[in-house]
C-alpha cells in the first residue's frame, strides 16, 4: 500500500526531499516503514531515526501518523493504512 | 650592574570557597557608594547560584510592594555556580533579576555569551544595583576596582555602539558589556540588556529597570583565577561530557538549530500565527529553519566553554534589508514570522537586528507588533495612529518599522511600548480578548490551545508567560501524554520540570545540553567544582526550594490564584484548522490543571505554600508571607 | 631543514568558544583564567573567530628584543625558553611579538610563552580539547604543502565545472 512520508529538519537535509510516496505491505507498522526507509537511505538516516537497538525511535525525533504522535497510538507498532501520512519531525527546546 | 631582587607580593588568601568567589557587590547609584558583602557555604548550598541567588537576593533586598521603577528596586546580576570554568556550556551564563515593570512580580532573565564568565573572573558572584544615578552612567568593574563612569555620550546610542565606545574609551577590546539601547532608555516594557552583540537578557523588561536607573551599561573585565576543588577529576568528567555534547544529544542545535521548530510546530498545529488567530501558517516553509540555513546562515559560533556551538548567525545578502545580521533562534523567528503573518526571513532577520540594536526583547516585541496588526485589521487603530505605517499582517516592512517605533516610542509605538496588557486596556473595544499575555508578560512560541500540559506550565510560570521555566511542551508534543485533554497528574510533570530547570538555571547549564544531565550528575559536577558535598536529592530539593521562594515572593507582591491563568483567546476560541482543529483550554480544564499542580506542590487550593512545605524547605523566615494569606 | 612544530588555527572552523584558553590555564597553572593562557582567542564581530599562540618564528624577534637575554630559542624544538631569574617582566618582548603570543605570569611576574605542553604526554592540551578540531600542531612546511594541494584541487574542480557547461 502507499504511504505518504514527510521529512523535516536533519532528516530532510539527509534525504534531500520534502516527502515521497513509499510502498509497503498492507500490514506494515510504523517500525517496519522506518526500517524500510533506513534500508533505502543507509546508516546516516539510521542514526537520525532509530536508537542503537534498531527498534526504538531516536530520542528527540517525533513520528506522527496523520498528525498524531505515535506515543498516543500504539508507538512503533502502530498499524498503517493506505494513504496514511507519516511525518518525521525534530523535537527541540525553544528560544535560546 | 644594579641588580634588584624580585619580591613576591602575592597575598596568601585563605580560600573559603572553591568555584564561587563568595562575593557580592552592592552599588548605590544615587549616592555613588559601593560596598562588598559575602556569603558562606550554607547559603551557596541552599541556593546554588543564578536563579537561586537572584530570587533570594531580590526578596531580601527589595521592600515589598514598591513600584518597579522606584529607585529602590534592585537590579541584580547573578552568575552560576560553575561560571568561569570548563564545565560544558556553562561558563558564561548569568541571570538578571528585579521586580518586573511588566508583571509587577518576579522579573528574571538569562543570557550567555562571554559576560558571565568575565564577571566571575572579576571576582563577583552577585551584583546588586540600587538607586538612580543623577545622570546617565555605566558601571565599570575592573577586577577589584569598581567605578561609575559618565555615560552621557552613550545615551541615545545602540547597544552595539555602546560596547564599541566603552571598549575604545577604556582602551581594552576584551571588556564585556551588558547594555541597554534606546528601548531601555525609553522605559519600553519589553526592553532588554544586550551583551556580546547577539545575546540578550531579554524577558520581563529588565532593560527598562536599568533605564529607570539611568544605568546605560555594566562593563566588566576580570583577570582573576577561578579555582575549583578537584581540577583533575573535573577535567576527566568534562572530557566525557564534551564528547557527549558534540554527539547526537545536541546534534539538532548544532545542525539546523532551533528554528527547525517552525515546521514541526506547524505540522502539529502548534505554531502561534497572526496573533494567535490560528495555529498553522501557510507561509511556514519560507520562514523555516531549513530555509534559514540554506539561504541566510553564514556562521555558527559558540559561547564560552561550549563544545556544541549553536549560535546561528544569519545575514541578509540582498534586497531592501541587505546587510542585516542577527543570531536567529526559533522564538524570534516565530514572533516576527508566523506571529505577524510574515513569510520572508529577510524581514525577520532585520526585525531581530533592530531588537538587538535598540535593546528590546525580540519575542515580546514581536507579540506586541502582532497585537498591533490585529488591532489595525479590526480598525481599532488607524494609519494615522501608526504614523503612516500599513500595519497589516504579512507586511514585513511595516513590521520592521513598528519595532523601531516601539523602541523609540513614536506614534502608536508609544502606547504599544507599554506591552499588550496595558495597550489593550487603553485601546479597549474588545482588544483585551486578543492581548496575548499572562501576568502582563507576552506569550511565547507554543500554541497552548492544543498543548495542555504546556498550558499549565505557562499559566503558573513565575515570571509570566514562558516556556523556559518548564519546557513541558515536551510531554505534549512528544506524545507522552494526550495533549488535548487534562488530568490532575499533569501537575506533577510540570512541577518536576520546573524544579529541574531551577537547578539548570542556577548552575547555570545550557538547556540545549539537558539530555546529558540528571540530578546526580549535576550534584557530582557541583561538588567537583565547589568542594561542597551534594547529593542528587539535595539538588532536586534546592530546585523545589527556589520554586517555592519565587512563589512566596510573588504572593508578597500581590499574586493570587486568579493570576495563574491563560489569555481569553486560549480559553474561548478553538484552533480553526490543522490537526489540532477545535482544541482550546476550557476554564474547567484550567481548574483541574491548577488543582493538580498546587496539590503536587504542597500548596493550598489558592496556590499558597503551606506551613509544612515552607518548613520542609527551610524557608521559615518567609512563613509570614503565607500566613497573611490564610483565611 | 629544521621543522619546528607549532600550534595554529583554522579560522573557518574556530567558533570562539575559548575552551583552548581554559584548558591551557588549567594545564599550566591548575586554575581557570584566560589571562594566564598562552593561547588567546580573537573574536571580531560579526563572524570571525581565531585563536593565536606562539608560532615559533625561525628568527624570533622576542629573543632579539629581550634586554636581559632572558629568552632563548631551543634549536631542537624552536620553543622559546624563559629564564625566570633573568626575566623582570619589562614587556619588551610583548611589543616585539607580532602575534601577541606572550603573556605574564601574575604570580611570578615573568613572561610565559607556549611550550607545546612539553610536560604533557599527549602533547598540546588545546589541540586535544578543541571541540571543532580547529587547532593543529603542524609545521610551516606542511601548511604550505596543504595550500598547494588545495589550490590545485580547486583549479581542477573549476576546470571540470567549466568543461561541463
Amino acid at each position: 500500500m502507499k504511504i505518504q512520508v514527510q521529512y523535516f529538519g536533519q532528516v530532510r537535509a539527509l534525504v534531500h526531499k520534502r516527502g515521497e510516496e513509499v510502498d509497503v505491505s498492507s500490514t506494515a507498522t510504523v517500525l517496519q516503514l522506518l526500517q524500510h526507509l533506513v534500508h533505502a537511505y543507509g546508516v546516516a538516516l539510521e542514526a537520525e531515526v532509530l536508537e542503537d537497538d534498531g527498534t526504538t525511535v531516536r530520542d528527540g525525533l517525533l513520528v506522527t501518523v496523520n498528525g498524531r504522535a505515535i506515543g498516543q497510538l500504539e508507538g512503533v507498532h502502530t498499524g498503517l493504512h493506505s494513504h496514511d501520512v507519516l511525518a518525521l519531525l525534530p523535537l527541540f527546546a525553544g528560544g535560546g | 650592574m644594579i641588580w634588584i631582587k624580585k619580591k613576591s607580593f602575592t597575598e596568601k588568601v585563605k580560600r573559603s570557597l572553591y568555584g564561587y568567589k563568595g562575593k557580592i557587590l552592592y552599588v548605590d547609584l544615587s549616592s555613588g557608594r559601593l560596598k562588598t558583602g559575602s556569603f558562606d557555604e550554607d547559603f551557596a548550598k541552599a541556593y546554588i547560584g543564578g536563579t537561586g541567588f537572584g530570587i533570594k537576593t531580590l526578596i531580601d533586598n527589595q521592600a515589598p510592594g514598591i513600584d518597579p521603577f522606584d529607585p529602590a528596586n534592585p537590579l541584580i546580576y547573578a552568575v552560576g555556580a560553575v561560571s568561569g570554568t570548563m564545565v560544558p556550556c556553562a561558563a558564561s551564563k548569568f541571570g538578571v533579576f528585579a521586580k518586573s515593570p511588566e508583571s509587577h512580580l518576579l522579573g528574571e532573565s538569562y543570557s550567555t555569551g562571554r559576560f558571565g564568565a568575565e564577571l566571575k573572573h572579576a571576582g563577583y558572584d552577585i551584583v546588586v544595583i540600587k538607586g538612580k544615578a543623577p545622570k546617565p552612567v555605566y558601571l565599570w568593574i575592573d577586577d577589584e576596582s569598581v567605578q561609575m563612569m559618565d555615560a552621557s555620550h552613550l545615551w541615545g546610542k545602540t547597544t552595539w555602539e555602546t560596547e564599541e565606545i566603552i571598549r575604545n574609551d577604556l582602551g581594552d577590546q576584551l571588556i564585556r558589556v551588558s547594555a541597554i539601547g534606546q528601548g531601555g532608555e525609553n522605559l519600553v516594557k519589553t526592553a532588554c540588556l544586550i551583551n556580546d552583540h547577539f545575546r540578550a537578557a531579554g524577558r520581563t523588561g529588565m532593560g527598562a529597570i536599568a533605564g529607570s536607573k539611568n544605568l546605560k551599561a555594566v562593563a566588566v573585565r576580570g583577570t582573576q583565577d577561578v579555582v575549583v576543588a578537584k581540577p583533575e577529576e573535573l577535567q576527566d568528567l568534562c572530557r566525557d561530557l564534551y564528547e557527549q555534547a558534540k554527539g547526537p544529544a545536541t546534534s539538532k542545535y548544532r545542525g539546523l538549530g532551533t528554528a527547525a521548530n517552525v515546521l514541526t510546530l506547524n505540522a502539529q498545529a502548534a505554531l502561534p500565527t497572526r496573533n494567535y488567530q490560528s495555529a498553522t501558517f501557510e507561509g511556514a516553509e519560507t520562514v523555516s529553519g531549513e530555509y534559514l540555513n540554506e539561504h541566510f546562515v553564514t556562521k555558527i559560533a559558540g559561547c564560552t566553554s561550549c563544545p556544541c556551538r549553536c549560535e546561528h548567525i544569519a545575514e541578509v545578502p540582498e534586497g531592501v534589508f541587505k546587510g542585516a545580521i542577527a543570531r536567529v533562534e526559533y522564538e524570534p523567528t516565530m514572533a516576527f514570522g508566523p506571529y505577524c503573518g510574515v513569510d520572508r526571513l529577510d524581514a525577520v532577520i532585520k526585525a531581530i537586528e533592530y531588537c538587538n540594536l535598540y535593546g528590546v526583547d525580540a519575542i515580546g516585541t514581536g507579540i506586541i507588533v502582532g497585537f498591533g496588526m490585529e488591532c489595525y485589521e479590526k480598525g481599532l487603530i488607524t494609519k494615522e495612529d501608526t504614523g503612516g505605517v500599513e500595519l497589516e499582517f504579512g507586511n514585513g516592512e511595516a513590521m520592521v518599522e513598528m519595532v523601531k517605533k516601539i523602541a523609540l516610542r513614536e506614534d502608536i509605538g508609544d502606547l504599544l511600548a507599554e506591552g499588550v496588557k496595558v495597550a489593550s486596556e487603553k485601546i479597549g473595544q474588545g482588544s483585551a480578548h486578543f492581548a496575548m499575555h499572562i501576568k502582563g508578560v507576552e506569550v511565547t512560541g507554543y500554541e497552548l490551545r492544543g498543548l495542555k500540559t504546556c498550558a499549565l506550565g505557562y499559566a503558573v510560570s513565575r515570571r509570566g508567560a514562558d516556556h523556559q521555566r518548564h519546557g513541558s511542551y515536551g510531554w505534549d508534543l512528544g506524545g507522552k501524554v494526550d495533549r488535548y485533554s487534562v488530568d490532575k497528574e499533569r501537575g506533577k510533570l510540570v512541577m518536576g520540570d520546573e524544579d529541574t530547570y531551577c537547578i539548570f538555571d542556577s548552575i547555570i547549564l545550557c538547556k540545549f545540553t539537558r539530555r546529558l544531565w540528571d540530578f546526580d550528575l549535576i550534584a557530582k559536577i557541583y561538588t567537583l567544582v565547589t568542594g561542597i558535598p551534594m547529593t542528587g536529592e539535595e539538588m532536586r530539593l534546592a530546585g523545589e526550594r527556589m520554586s517555592n521562594l519565587a512563589r512566596l515572593y510573588n504572593i508578597r507582591e500581590g499574586l493570587t490564584r486568579k493570576d495563574d491563568t491563560l489569555p481569553p483567546r486560549i480559553m474561548k476560541d478553538p484552533i480553526p484548522r490543522g490537526v489540532a482543529k477545535g482544541s482550546y483550554v476550557h476554564p474547567e480544564e484550567l481548574d483541574t490543571l491548577l488543582d493538580g499542580y498546587y496539590e503536587a506542590r504542597g500548596w493550598t487550593k489558592e496556590g499558597v505554600p503551606t506551613k509544612a512545605k515552607i518548613e520542609e524547605l527551610g524557608l521559615g523566615e518567609y512563613a509570614e508571607i503565607a500566613e497573611k494569606e490564610e483565611p | 631543514m629544521v621543522k619546528h612544530e607549532f600550534v595554529t588555527v583554522i579560522p573557518d572552523k574556530c567558533v570562539g568558544c575559548r575552551i583552548c584558553e581554559y584548558v591551557c590555564s588549567l594545564q599550566k597553572d591548575n586554575v581557570f583564567n584566560p589571562t594566564r593562557s598562552r593561547i588567546r582567542v580573537v573574536r571580531i564581530y560579526p563572524t570571525t573567530n581565531a585563536s593565536l599562540t606562539c608560532r615559533l618564528c625561525e628568527d624570533a624577534p622576542c629573543v632579539i628584543a629581550c634586554p636581559r637575554k632572558a629568552l632563548t630559542q631551543s634549536e631542537e624544538t624552536g620553543v622559546i625558553l624563559v629564564d625566570d631569574d633573568l626575566c623582570n617582566g619589562c614587556g619588551w618582548c610583548f611589543e616585539a611579538c607580532d602575534f601577541g603570543a606572550i603573556t605574564l605570569d601574575p604570580d611570578k611576574k615573568v613572561v610565559r610563552i607556549c611550550d607545546l605542553c612539553s610536560d604533557r604526554e599527549a602533547g598540546p592540551a588545546c589541540v586535544e580539547w578543541c571541540p571543532e578540531e580547529a587547532l593543529e600542531l603542524t609545521t610551516k612546511d606542511i601548511l604550505s604543502q596543504k595550500a598547494r594541494i588545495d589550490s590545485i584541487q580547486r583549479l581542477i574542480k573549476a576546470a571540470a565545472a567549466a568543461e561541463a557547461t
